[in-house]
């Protein structure tokens, strides 16, 4: 791949943030989650995409061509990743405290990669 | 909010969308979740649901096809899906297309649905973003989702902003209002009597666009969820009537079979009888205990039957005066609620209309079919792309034109159409505009295809040639046959008519079809008998006179459509 910085970090908040966000901004604020919304975040974050990969999967070979970016939300999204994975047992038993920590990585996870988009589409293509 | 939840038709590759749909959008009453394949309002399994889901344009089409009564499309961009499934684009790049196919799909959904309300699911961040903005900004009817794209309040919120904004455009619906202190009262009066459960009865001239009013305006106003069914009562034989409107049961007369009338067809919906002056006693006698009772009894029958119908009735001719003539029934006539009627005024008497009449004509006109086709390919031929759009300016060349073509009516033909009586009310409106359209989009097509035509951004700008103008308004004029050079004329009927327009009218028509069948239908042969000195356009303007007047050609077959 040899797209720009600027057109990698809107394809990751496309292709990642804009997915992984889906079932997590529409939880409900409060009280239980009905189990088909459980499911959806569970698909969302741990599923497979249409390409086969994992969305954390997806993000690691598009962070992988912004290696010369040093940006702190790179690392802030993988370690996000990380728990939402460490968390898979408890996130597909639908117990409510796993299901709200997940999809606030989730929605954190879409605000970082969208965020990264924004600055980068301002700064204008770097090629 | 709308009265009832709109019908949401969800394009995308996967089934995100749809599945978002389903889980989220049925807190907002738009859904009922299940993981059931195909339309969902005509799904037993789920009743209340008005989503339904395709996954590339073939679909879309085939769902739209299906489903006239699509509310909102909510489109995805990219679409990952094989290649023989994305439209044929000149585009090489085979990601990009994939990527930009939702674009591609709502300019293909335009060539047939101009008005149909659209949200692009893209926000910001997306690659296809871009691309998506600036396609919507030239469509009336898109909108971006943004943030909205996968947040179902603000999605459900986005819908009823969208068909409000929908609803408020001047061609809502396809009925015009214009601003004419004449149309203002009608509308007041529609609000009003829209509330009621009483029939309406409309009255006007030929052409003012009663059943229109009924379709576009009461019917969407009163008993939206359910049929509207029209009924043209002049072109039914009067032996007819009854069994046409109430039904059949096997038997009721040599070769009768149970067959459902269109009052029980209507049920739930609204029942559109035009020209129910011209109802024999019989089926006056039907239709009143029928407005009475709320049933009616199939011919052949003793049980009745429950309907509920709103009934919308329609007249040009003066039912008081039958009714004292005694060919009206005075019970029915009262039951028709005459004391609330709706009186849609001539287009002589709403002439500050003209102008945004005309337009709203113009685009309903290109809107779809033939005539859109016509434009699309015009645009291409000018190399000017895009979708097909097109505006009318009256008067006033406009300096820029964004986007399709500008058609221009000059400040000449403007003060023509302003001095003229239109005595076939909106209807010669309508046609003139079309065919001027029309005839100027061909004359156009023909010269960008010939090489003869402007380039560039001044080929947007069409001028609609005065002459054409001149002659369209005269071959829209009823105009007493001339005796002195038709042959035959001796051996017209003279047929008496309300007015001495419909008796004028009558004669025409019998002296077009005289000299059609004395031609051969050669239409030349036919102007060098009826004008002085016909010159080329001579066969055109009777052409399209003789289509004014109902008539019709099938090959060198005249067919009597009235």
């Amino acid at each position: 791949m040899s797209e720009s910085p600027d057109v990698i970090a809107r394809m990751l908040a496309h292709d990642v943030g804009k997915y992984v966000a889906r079932a997590a901004r529409n939880l409900p604020p409060r009280g239980a989650v009905p189990g088909v919304i459980v499911d959806m975040l569970f698909r969302d974050v741990l599923g497979t995409l249409p390409n086969g990969q994992t969305p954390s999967e997806r993000f690691e070979t598009l962070a992988a061509e912004l290696r010369g970016l040093d940006d702190p939300r790179i690392a802030e999204v993988r370690e996000r990743f990380g728990r939402i994975v460490a968390l898979e047992r408890e996130l597909a038993s639908g117990t409510e405290l796993v299901v709200r920590a997940v999809a606030a990585d989730a929605l954190a996870i879409e605000r970082a990669l969208s965020a990264l988009a924004r600055d980068l589409a301002s700064a204008g293509p770097s090629q | 909010m709308t009265a009832r939840r709109p019908k949401l038709l969800i394009v995308d590759d996967g089934d995100r969308y749809v599945e978002l749909g389903h889980a989220l959008l049925r807190d907002y009453d738009y859904a009922t979740r299940c993981d059931l394949p195909g339309p969902c309002w005509t799904c037993e399994r789920r009743p209340g649901c008005t989503l339904t889901h395709a996954h590339d344009a073939a679909e879309t089409d085939e769902a739209l096809r299906k489903n006239r009564d699509v509310d909102v499309v909510l489109l995805d961009v990219a679409f990952d899906v094989p290649v023989e499934r994305l439209l044929p684009s000149s585009e090489k790049n085979l990601e990009r297309r994939k990527r930009l196919q939702g674009i591609e799909i709502l300019g293909h959904l335009r060539r047939s649905r101009a008005d149909l309300p659209v949200i692009l699911m893209t926000s910001q961040e997306q690659l296809a973003y871009q691309d998506a903005a600036e396609a919507l900004a030239v469509d009336e009817f898109a909108s971006l989702a943004g943030e909205a794209a996968f947040d179902a309040r603000a999605l459900s919120l986005l819908v009823e902003r969208v068909l409000a904004r929908h609803a408020d455009s001047p061609e809502a619906g396809g009925y015009t209002w214009g601003s004419s202190p004449a149309m203002a009262r009608l509308r007041r009066d529609v609000s009003a009597l829209a509330r009621t459960s009483l029939p309406i009865l409309i009255l006007g001239e030929p052409g003012t666009g009663k059943s229109a009013l009924a379709e576009r305006v009461l019917h969407p106003l009163t008993r939206r969820k359910g049929p509207f069914v029209a009924v043209d009562l002049a072109s039914i034989p009067e032996t007819l009537v009854a069994a046409e409107l109430f039904g059949t049961a096997r038997g009721a007369f040599s070769g009768a079979v149970d067959r459902r009338g269109r009052f029980e067809e209507a049920s739930g919906g609204t029942l559109f009888l035009d020209e129910v002056g011209n109802l024999p006693p019989e089926a006056q006698r039907m239709l009143l205990l029928a407005l009475q009772d709320a049933r009616i009894t199939r011919l052949g029958e003793s049980t009745p039957r429950a309907v509920d119908v709103k009934l919308v009735a329609a007249t040009n001719a003066d039912l008081g005066a039958r009714v004292r003539a005694g060919t009206f029934r005075a019970d029915l006539y009262a039951r028709l609620n005459p004391a609330a009627r709706l009186t849609m005024p001539p287009l002589r008497d709403r002439m500050d209309d003209v102008d945004v009449l005309a337009r709203a004509l113009l685009k309903k006109k290109l809107a779809g079919g033939a005539d859109r086709e016509l434009l699309a390919d015009y645009l291409e031929a000018a190399s000017l792309g895009g979708t097909p759009h097109a505006e009318l300016h009256l008067g006033k060349v406009p300096t820029r034109v964004e986007r399709g073509v500008a058609l221009v009516l000059s400040k000449n033909s403007v003060a023509e159409l302003r001095r003229h009586a239109f005595p076939g009310n909106v209807r010669e409106l309508e046609l003139l505009v079309a065919n001027a359209a029309v005839f100027t989009l061909a004359d156009a097509l023909s010269a960008a295809q010939e090489g003869r035509a402007h380039k560039g951004e001044s080929a947007r700008i069409l001028p609609i040639p005065e002459k054409l103008v001149r002659e369209l308004l005269f071959a829209g004029t009823p105009s007493t046959p001339r005796t002195t050079s038709a042959k035959g004329l001796a051996e017209l009927e003279v047929k008496a008519a309300p007015t001495l327009h419909g008796v004028a009218h009558h004669l025409e028509r019998q002296l077009y079809e005289r000299l059609f069948a004395e031609t051969s239908g050669d239409f030349e042969a036919m102007a060098l008998r009826l004008l002085d000195k016909p010159g080329p356009s001579g066969a055109r303007k009777v052409r399209l006179r003789f289509n004014q007047l109902g008539l019709k050609v099938r090959g060198k077959r005249r067919v009597d459509d009235a």
